[in-house]
């Protein structure tokens, strides 16, 4: 401790501490809130929050300048309290231990933890990352997220990081460097090295008498020594006592400076290697090689696991490559038995499965910015049976990219099993709806106009819609009447489509359909646009059939209401010059007669209007 | 590792047990087939140390309550006699508090926030008492534990001590029970000085003798360490189970630092070859051979614990083999050589099954699967494509030939010594092994190899226990003197460096033969375990 600094420090800290408090303790003690603030923000909002990074940040420089003074901090750890100088420096308020930094690290078997001169903010946003068993920040990229390996705690992760600025004890490494435990390796003193050491007087009579009867032949004219190891098994058998020794050496096992920079090369490369495509590798030498017909078994229940493992994964790029060589299997092995055979029929039928299709919606969803590179390749060799699956695909994928693809590969796939995408139009997400009207879209056949229609109940707007749209497409003509229904929807936009579309002039509707609606009272209080949008459908549908409507409109008179009585009276008008029919023009005449000031006037101009059209008419039909 | 093992298949457990046993019966099972007894997982007995606490806890508490003979305390003391009984086979079973911390023997007890409260009620009670651990042997019986338990919560800690709590159960007549005092853990002190990860580790200014003997505790533990981690794999792939390679990473990183400070030492205990835990000491003999050479060949640290970790599962194929397969004394059937052939093969499969092919590591795939290929694929298994065996691939079927061949196992029964198996891999440099690998063998265990009996020229016995550090005098290594000009063996011989030379430029003394310990049946183990 700089005794120096300290005495700075007392001053500056002299009005908020007690006589006789040991500062150390205090600013530790600070720096702990401090970095329970900072775990509890990371926890909370994640690590990247700028909540949560600003605390990190105060935390790091708080505890830089802690250890600028006292070059290091050293926590002894108990089941829920850290402990420095022999005083409880942290102790959550209750027995949060899920939360507790105490007991996260004294679970791992961790007894002290030391944070020395020098700590980076990397090296103690790793620790905290290893604490809380979260996959390091800088390892997610893509949006694919980091993968937390399994085997690794606290300490095996600080032990593969070798940082010099944070370093741990565990309870286990003081028991053993206290000596204690049981002597655990025990020597074998039966089976067949079992020659006591009582015995090592023969042994080494023995072993003299050869030496003595090897002297004895050779006549002590021995050569001496060798570098290789098996000269030297016999060496030193007579003559002077050098010539008698032992003579071997290293020399010939020299390992040049080449060779060993060609090791670091492999070294490198075996470590940057691919996993998963090695043990592919591995994998598929043994489906080329291997003869026993149990470990082809084996080995055909492997695939299948490695094929979860890489949906799971999404590495669909792999997956293709994987899946073509195993279409090649019998080209490859055309020695395999019927029942391997059916082994890899079962692989790919197992495609089909819907846990494999989750497994896809479990990674896609938890990772948006997936690469999905190969991913149609997989769905579109799937069976028709597996649509169902694949529209739940569809439904619970919430990126649109990804919705894409699935919808893909339904175009081809559902083709000849489409019965689920029908069932699929009564579902209430509106996402899903839509994308299967996309679908339906892109088939472009009449007969789903029948299904469509049913999706005109769907509770969402947008969906009804977009189900209009692609019926005026599939269906735009014929009987009306379900399009008239449609007058009574809550949304304005789906009744002036649905209007718009039986306007086309394709559609009959008798007007027994059409009065429900528009002799109903709330009639007059939808806006003009509206009601004039049903008067236009109203006049290609049902024509002169209306006429009689639109009559009363002209002359009715009311104490109540009269604006919007008047209102509906012009848009009458208005729609009987436009049909222009005899009928017409005698109810406008009729209005003209009848009819308010206003409405007398609308009348006279809708007959000038029909009788333009009538003429601009019959001249274009004596030229025709 | 713990020193707990499970009992033999002639102590049947109690059924009334059952309950609270959740793995009980499948440990029974395993037992019962007999030559797995020593394959049992340490994750188990870790699993039933936390029941034993559980159920000690629930024994003291209960007796705060009830008396001794008490209908209550019927079930408590039926679970604890289970427990002891299933961890007390061939050693009392023992849980020790060691710095708020629980052991059962010496594995550390990882609790779950879920066990906190359990944990620290027993801690607690233990701390009152100031009791390090407490010794229950396999003859316990149900009036002890109800004495014990009875005593426990009846004598007042702050009136009596240890020795009078003792004494009062020795009084009663339980002599199975026993208390320990609190050991005294080496802390490491706020003024220390060493700022590595393993600072608990002896540090350099105790006195030698002492510094030697912690360090080889420290090593042999390490060993043990791997050794369990591989005991508890190899089960769980027999059983059909998950694997976790948590255990042996850490045991993996731990050799790693011992290894780094004292390498001789580590490998000194690759002598241990006894063939009956053949598979379990090859292992990790494999896994530190590997480590010392992929350490001259330049792996970085983490690597280093990846090839080690490879390493130590390289015969996880084994596990399929059948065990009388694999322990027979005789010479195997067709069937049965392509049964063993088929480990390599094996291995990889189980554990891509069980692992997941994104979860394996890929040095441990080339482990298993190239170990027996031989550089010129003249091995197994034989493959119909092209292969490029990888560079661990080649640096296993090193360590794993040397180990095998120097070891005493059921179906070859003599090993052969060490510098004669150097020999004979040198015969194969180049074909079998990669040259310029084996040469960093040689250089790493030495032309003599540690674990090589010499006769000096003396006349003492004396065992290599480390290869000499000069290549230019690569037959002068560190030896043991064994045996003093008689014969007479030397309990503590002196280590003699044969490079030493007097005042007049000769040498002390030097070797003048190798002598074929396995000729004698003379196991150099005993030397370094």
């Amino acid at each position: 401790m700089d005794s120096s600094k300290s005495a700075d420090e007392r001053s500056v800290l002299q009005p908020f501490v007690r006589e006789g408090t040991d500062l150390e303790v205090v600013s530790v003690k600070q720096l702990l809130k401090l970095l329970d603030k900072a775990a509890k923000s990371a926890r909370t909002y994640g690590a990247s929050n700028p909540v949560a990074r600003r605390f990190f940040l105060q935390f790091h420089e708080e505890l830089t300048k802690h250890l600028e003074q006292y070059a290091r901090l050293t926590f002894l750890i108990q089941r829920n309290q850290l402990f420095f100088k022999e005083e409880v420096v942290y102790q959550p308020d209750s027995d949060a231990t899920g939360e507790s930094i105490a007991f996260k690290m004294y679970s791992d078997g961790i007894r002290e933890l030391t944070f020395h001169q020098g700590l980076t903010q990397d090296d103690l946003s790793f620790f905290l990352d290893a604490l809380w068993g979260t996959p390091v920040t800088q390892e997610e990229k893509d949006g694919e997220p980091a993968s937390i390996d399994e085997d690794d705690d606290i300490v095996t992760r600080l032990w593969a990081k070798s940082l010099d600025t944070i370093t741990l004890v565990t309870a286990e490494e003081l028991v053993r460097s206290s000596g204690f435990g049981m002597d655990v390796l025990e020597l074998q003193t039966q089976g067949f090295m079992n020659m006591s050491v009582s015995s090592l007087r023969d042994l080494l009579d023995r072993e003299r008498a050869i030496l003595a009867r090897e002297r004895e032949r050779k006549g002590g004219a021995n050569e001496g020594g060798t570098s290789d190891p098996a000269s030297a098994q016999n060496a030193g058998a007579g003559g002077a006592p050098n010539q008698r020794r032992l003579q071997a050496s290293l020399v010939g096992y020299e390992v040049s400076q080449e060779e060993l920079e060609a090791l670091a090369v492999e070294i490198q490369a075996e470590t940057g290697r691919d996993t998963t495509l090695y043990i592919i590798d591995v994998l598929t030498a043994i489906l080329a090689s291997e003869r026993s017909a149990h470990l082809l078994t084996k080995l055909f229940e492997v695939w299948g696991s490695v094929l979860d493992a890489l949906v799971r994964n999404g590495q669909w790029t792999v997956l293709e490559s994987v899946l073509s060589m195993l279409q090649d299997t019998e080209a490859i092995r055309p020695d395999l038995g019927s029942e391997h055979k059916q082994q890899v029929a079962l692989l790919f039928d197992g495609l089909n499965r819907p846990e494999r299709l989750k497994l896809i919606e479990h990674y896609l969803n938890r990772t948006p910015k997936a690469k999905t590179e190969g991913l149609a390749t997989l769905l579109l060799s799937m069976k028709k049976e597996t649509v169902p699956s694949l529209c739940g695909l569809l439904a619970n994928l919430e990126t649109p990219a990804h919705q894409a693809i699935v919808l893909e590969a339904l175009q081809t796939v559902a083709k000849e099993n489409a019965d689920p995408i029908v069932k699929g139009l009564s579902d209430k997400r509106p996402a899903y709806v839509k994308n299967l009207l996309t679908l339906i879209a892109r088939w472009n056949d009449p007969r789903f106009a029948d299904s469509l229609e049913k999706a005109l109940r769907h509770p969402d707007a947008a969906v009804r819609r977009e189900v209009l749209r692609q019926l005026s497409q599939l269906r735009p003509s014929g009987n009306g009447a379900k399009l008239v229904g449609l007058l009574a929807d809550f949304d304005e936009t789906v009744r002036l489509t649905a209007m718009k579309l039986l306007a086309n002039g394709q559609y009959q509707t008798s007007f027994s359909l059409w009065a429900p609606f528009v002799t109903a009272e709330e009639f007059q209080d939808r806006s003009p646009a509206e009601r004039r949008a049903v008067f236009q459908a109203m006049k290609h549908t049902a024509g002169d059939e209306a006429v009689p409507f639109w009559q009363g409109l002209l002359t009715e008179w009311s104490w109540t209401q009269r604006k919007k009585k008047e209102e509906m009276a012009l848009l009458a008008a208005d729609i009987l010059g436009k049909l222009g029919t005899p009928a017409a023009i005698a109810a406008l005449e009729f209005g003209q007669k009848k009819g308010g000031g206003t409405v007398r006037q609308a009348c006279g101009a809708a007959i000038s209007s029909a009788n333009r059209q009538q003429r601009l008419k019959t001249p274009q039909a004596a030229n025709s | 590792m713990s020193e707990l093992k499970p009992p033999s298949a002639g102590a049947p457990l109690s059924d009334d047990a059952q309950p609270i046993l959740t793995h009980e019966k499948s440990l029974a099972n395993k037992i019962a087939k007999g030559s797995e007894a020593g394959d049992i997982l340490d994750q188990q007995l870790v699993m039933l140390g936390i029941q034993l606490v559980t159920q000690l806890n629930v024994l003291i508490k209960t007796s705060r309550i009830h008396g001794r003979t008490n209908a209550a305390l019927d079930k408590p003391v039926e679970s604890m006699l289970t427990l002891v009984r299933t961890l007390s086979v061939d050693h009392p079973v023992v849980l020790r508090l060691q710095n708020d911390f629980l052991f059962l023997g010496d594995s550390h007890l990882k609790m779950s926030a879920q066990q906190m409260a359990v944990f620290s009620s027993i801690i607690e009670a233990l701390n009152r008492w100031k009791i390090g651990g407490v010794s229950f042997a396999s003859g316990t019986e149900s009036k002890d534990l109800r004495e014990f338990a009875n005593l426990f919560v009846g004598l007042d800690p702050d009136k009596h001590n240890l020795a009078d709590l003792q004494k009062a159960l020795t009084d009663a007549g339980v002599t199975s029970i026993e208390l320990e005092e609190p050991r005294v853990l080496q802390l490491k002190h706020a003024n220390d000085t060493e700022s590595d990860s393993a600072s608990a580790l002896p540090k350099k200014e105790d006195d030698p003798a002492e510094l030697a003997r912690k360090q080889r505790a420290c090593a042999k533990n390490g060993y043990a360490q791997a050794a369990a981690a591989v005991g508890d794999l190899t089960q769980s792939v027999r059983a059909g189970g998950t694997i976790s390679f948590k255990q042996a990473k850490r045991a993996i990183q731990n050799v790693i630092e011992l290894m780094m400070r004292d390498e001789a030492t580590m490998l000194g205990l690759t002598t241990l070859r006894c063939h009956d835990q053949y598979t379990h000491n090859h292992s990790v003999n494999v896994s530190l051979l590997s480590i010392a050479l992929g350490n001259r060949a330049g792996y970085p640290k983490v690597e280093l614990a990846d090839l080690g970790l490879a390493a130590l599962f390289h015969d996880m194929g084994k596990s399929s083999i059948a065990t009388d397969v694999l322990n027979k004394p005789g010479e195997f059937t067709e069937d049965e050589w392509a049964a063993m052939r088929s480990h390599p093969t094996q291995g990889v499969l189980d554990l891509t099954k069980l692992r997941g092919i994104t979860n394996l590591p890929g040095r441990m795939a080339a482990a298993s699967f190239e170990h027996h290929m031989n550089c010129d694929h003249s091995g197994y298994p034989k493959l119909s494509v092209p292969w490029k065996i990888s560079l661990t691939g080649r640096i296993l079927m090193i360590a794993d030939c040397y180990d095998a061949m120097t070891s005493s196992r059921v179906y070859r029964r003599e090993p052969i010594p060490p510098a004669k198996v150097l020999n004979m891999m040198f015969a194969k440099s180049g074909t079998s092994f990669d040259p310029i690998l084996l040469k960093l063998f040689v250089n790493c265990v030495g032309i003599l190899p540690i674990g090589t009996l010499v006769m000096l020229e003396s006349n003492r016995l004396a065992v290599v226990i480390r290869p000499a550090q000069d290549k230019e005098n690569a037959e002068r290594p560190l030896v043991r003197v064994i045996t003093d000009e008689e014969g007479s063996p030397l309990d503590q011989g002196p280590e003699l460096d044969l490079t030493e030379q007097d005042e007049g430029g000769m040498y002390k003394d030097s070797i003048v033969r190798l002598v074929d310990n396995t000729e004698y049946r003379f196991d150099t183990s005993r030397y370094y375990v």
